[in-house]
């Protein structure tokens, strides 16, 4: 049996962390995706606007962060993965704005992943095509990114995960960073290989590869063992709606309009061994408070039956 | 670059000559015939769907189906240097074996694109009703028969990106995995010893799917051979004129990438303009201005792509103009391609610098080098050509372009 996870967006309130691990624990989960993102959303970062939080020193931070670790341990959740603000690059933002957050979000995130014991982090890609011309440009600088971050990942045991993410034009989401299985899969053992040490991976995005049609076995099968996270939700394959599973169609025929079965296929074919893991927080503020418990059920529930799925003979 | 106009939309299949007319009237003087468009059994009452109606019962009918198109363009002189077959059915309610008669059906059209003299002809895999693990071999078998007719006939048959159908919503289909499409193109060049197998990249299929078309048209290199331009949304399919369907005052296709692609090869191919969808929505009163409308798009798209060709033809060249454009070339060219210096009728600009580059008054242009091509930076090209010629210069003029530069990394004065 795999383990299921899910995103504490949403889930977990920082006045008091252990109501939310509790019920996340007791809808049948094992692990906790940390939405550190939330504490600077991306607006805020195209706004060239700092956090409070991330102006902490590493001490205050440990102490904000120690009752949800605590709260955690209590309720037998393990943080297994969590997401680092993004972007960290911006095309718009000045030097200084920039350096703030590759030299003092980023770093403070690891520094707050080993506090958590956290063994993976997600980062973003830059999607910066538009303005340097080419992928590989686009590229040079996410591995510059990187190169920064690599002598910390290494020194805390921590796997930082490219994601397949989109960018957008005129509203229609196209592909962004990372949407090249067979390229990503290079570079990982590139900079793997350089550092001597498992300092890059990846996460596979289900909603991210739905937006843009990918063949989900084929790109899982590309990724093979470099595969070490996953962000399991689903969309109408026009926005990015991190829903449940299974709720989409686009036909009277009411067939899914999701490649689940290549998804199951996929992770099948890589022996995949990590944790299923739902990015699905907006789907706590669809349901009425009354019913988030039962989301939380039937996002387990699903999370068991592809686990079902991926590892029968 | 040769550009091609698609019939679809525009031509009745049996009353053709209002269609064919308003394509000459838009300035067109190539078309790409869509065969399978005219492969339907009129005696569709005996059928309960459409999909059923489609069923091509009789594919020696063909050529029977396609003659007043044919007829009318000759009579007013349009070529068609390419044909276009997508063979899909949905259902058999025949008894034949479902791709033998879709084979025999590809060969039937592959000898009407021999008889009127096609280029090229593409030819989209085939998908439906086909299990995932056969589909190579099954299409290996039908792009065989269709190259043991054509291979003496100076023909170059095209595959094409697809989507598939995945309830409702259109993902990726065949040919549109670039290392994937290149395998099956070579495998079946190798096949027949020369290349008979080409690429054309269908623009409308690849936003369908927010598809980065840069990287798949590197990866295709020479083997891409034509492009088709066509509009939708990123959502539902459909052929649009291109740059109409927008949101948020930007297009909703990636044209940039496009563009960027295709510069990347050198692309000297060919341009069909597909816009069916919008061609049914005008009244066939304005067709032929709308047609004209989508030959000038498709002319500047070309135009743009072949802007790196155009500063690789000359050995020297020079600017006219010294703003912001002049401004672009320097950041993106000036180090590939360095002109001799630049000239502007602002005469406060005389013997300053721009970016490095002397600016001069347009007199000194009289004593460049006969080879030395100028390149107009100022978006008053035709009144600049104008001055050039009143001035009776005779060394090649081009326009240049900031609208898509290969790098937006810079500040603008």
């Amino acid at each position: 049996m795999l383990k299921i996870g899910v995103q504490t967006q949403n889930a977990i309130d920082d006045n008091c962390p252990e109501v939310g691990f509790n019920m996340i624990h007791n809808a049948g989960f094992d692990c906790v995706d940390f939405s550190l993102h939330s504490y600077l959303s991306n607006t805020d970062i195209y706004r060239n606007k700092c956090s409070e939080l991330f102006d902490k020193s590493m001490a205050d931070l440990e102490r904000y962060f120690a009752p949800h670790k605590s709260a955690a341990k209590a309720a037998g959740i393990t943080v297994h993965q969590m997401h680092m603000p993004y972007p960290m690059y911006s095309m718009e933002a000045d030097k200084a704005f920039n350096d703030y957050l590759s030299k003092n979000v980023a770093y403070k995130s690891l520094a707050i992943c080993a506090f958590l014991e956290c063994r993976y982090i997600v980062i973003h890609g830059f999607n910066l095509t538009r303005y340097l011309g080419t992928e590989e440009n686009e590229w040079q600088y996410t591995e510059n990114f990187i190169d920064k971050l690599a002598p910390q990942l290494k020194e805390l045991g921590i796997t930082a995960c490219i994601e397949n993410i989109y960018s957008s034009i005129g509203g229609h989401l196209i592909e962004g960073s990372c949407c090249n299985a067979r390229k990503a899969a290079e570079r990982i053992d590139r900079l793997n290989d350089k550092y001597q040490a498992e300092i890059l991976g990846f996460c596979f995005d289900t909603g991210h590869a739905n937006l843009l049609g990918l063949d989900f076995e084929r790109f899982i099968t590309d990724l093979g063992d470099r595969l070490k996270i996953l962000h399991i939700h689903d969309n109408d394959g026009i926005r990015d709606l991190h829903q449940i599973p299974f709720t989409f169609s686009r036909s009277r025929e009411n067939c899914t309009s999701t490649d689940w079965t290549g998804f199951i296929k996929g992770l099948r074919n890589v022996g995949f061994e990590g944790v299923l893991n739902f990015e699905t927080g907006p789907v706590l503020n669809s349901f009425p408070i009354e019913l988030k418990r039962d989301a939380l059920d039937m996002i387990a529930k699903i999370g068991k039956y592809f686990s079902n799925e991926i590892t029968k003979e | 670059m040769q550009i091609l106009c698609s019939t679809d939309g525009i031509v009745n299949g049996e009353f053709p000559k209002p269609g064919i007319r308003n394509i000459v009237k838009g300035g067109f003087s190539d078309i790409i015939l869509n065969i399978s468009k005219y492969a339907l059994d009129y005696d569709y009452s005996k059928y309960k769907s459409w999909q059923e109606y489609r069923i091509y019962s009789d594919p020696q009918k063909l050529k029977k189906l396609l003659k007043p198109v044919l007829d009318a363009c000759i009579k007013d002189n349009l070529s068609t240097p390419a044909a276009y077959i997508n063979f899909q059915l949905s259902k058999m309610n025949t008894e034949d074996n479902l791709t033998d008669t879709l084979i025999k059906l590809g060969e039937e059209a592959a000898k009407i694109a021999i008889d009127i003299g096609c280029k090229y002809l593409i030819v989209s895999p085939l998908s439906v009703g086909i299990a995932g693990a056969d589909t190579w071999a099954i299409n290996r078998q039908y792009y065989s028969c269709l190259a043991e007719i054509i291979k003496d006939h100076q023909i170059t048959i095209l595959l094409e990106n697809q989507t598939k159908n995945l309830g409702g919503h259109l993902v990726r289909g065949l040919c549109s995995d670039e290392v994937d499409t290149v395998k099956w193109i070579d495998s079946l060049n190798e096949a027949v010893g020369k290349d008979l197998f080409g690429f054309n990249l269908d623009v409308g299929t690849c936003n369908l799917c927010g598809q980065d078309m840069q990287e798949f048209i590197l990866t295709l290199g020479h083997r891409l051979k034509m492009v088709t331009l066509r509009d939708n949304d990123g959502n539902q399919e459909s052929s649009m004129l291109p740059f109409t369907a927008v949101g948020e005052r930007s297009p909703r296709a990636n044209w940039q990438s496009l563009i960027y692609g295709l510069r990347g090869i050198d692309f000297d191919g060919l341009f069909v303009v597909q816009m069916e969808d919008t061609a049914i929505v005008f009244s066939t009163l304005i067709r032929s201005e709308l047609i004209r409308l989508s030959k000038t798009i498709a002319e500047y798209i070309a135009w743009q792509v072949s802007i790196e060709t155009r500063l690789k033809k000359y050995k020297n060249r020079v600017l006219f103009g010294a703003g912001n454009m002049c401004r672009g070339y320097m950041e993106c060219y000036g180090r590939e391609y360095p002109p001799l210096f630049t000239c502007d009728n602002n005469k406060s600009l005389w013997n300053t610098e721009c970016c490095g580059l002397k600016v001069k008054a347009p007199e000194e242009l009289k004593n460049i080098p006969e080879d030395c091509a100028i390149f107009i930076c100022n978006i008053y090209y035709a009144e600049i050509e104008k001055q050039l010629h009143d001035m009776d210069i005779k060394n090649p003029i081009e326009r240049f372009s900031d609208e898509y530069l290969p790098s937006y990394h810079f500040n603008e004065i």
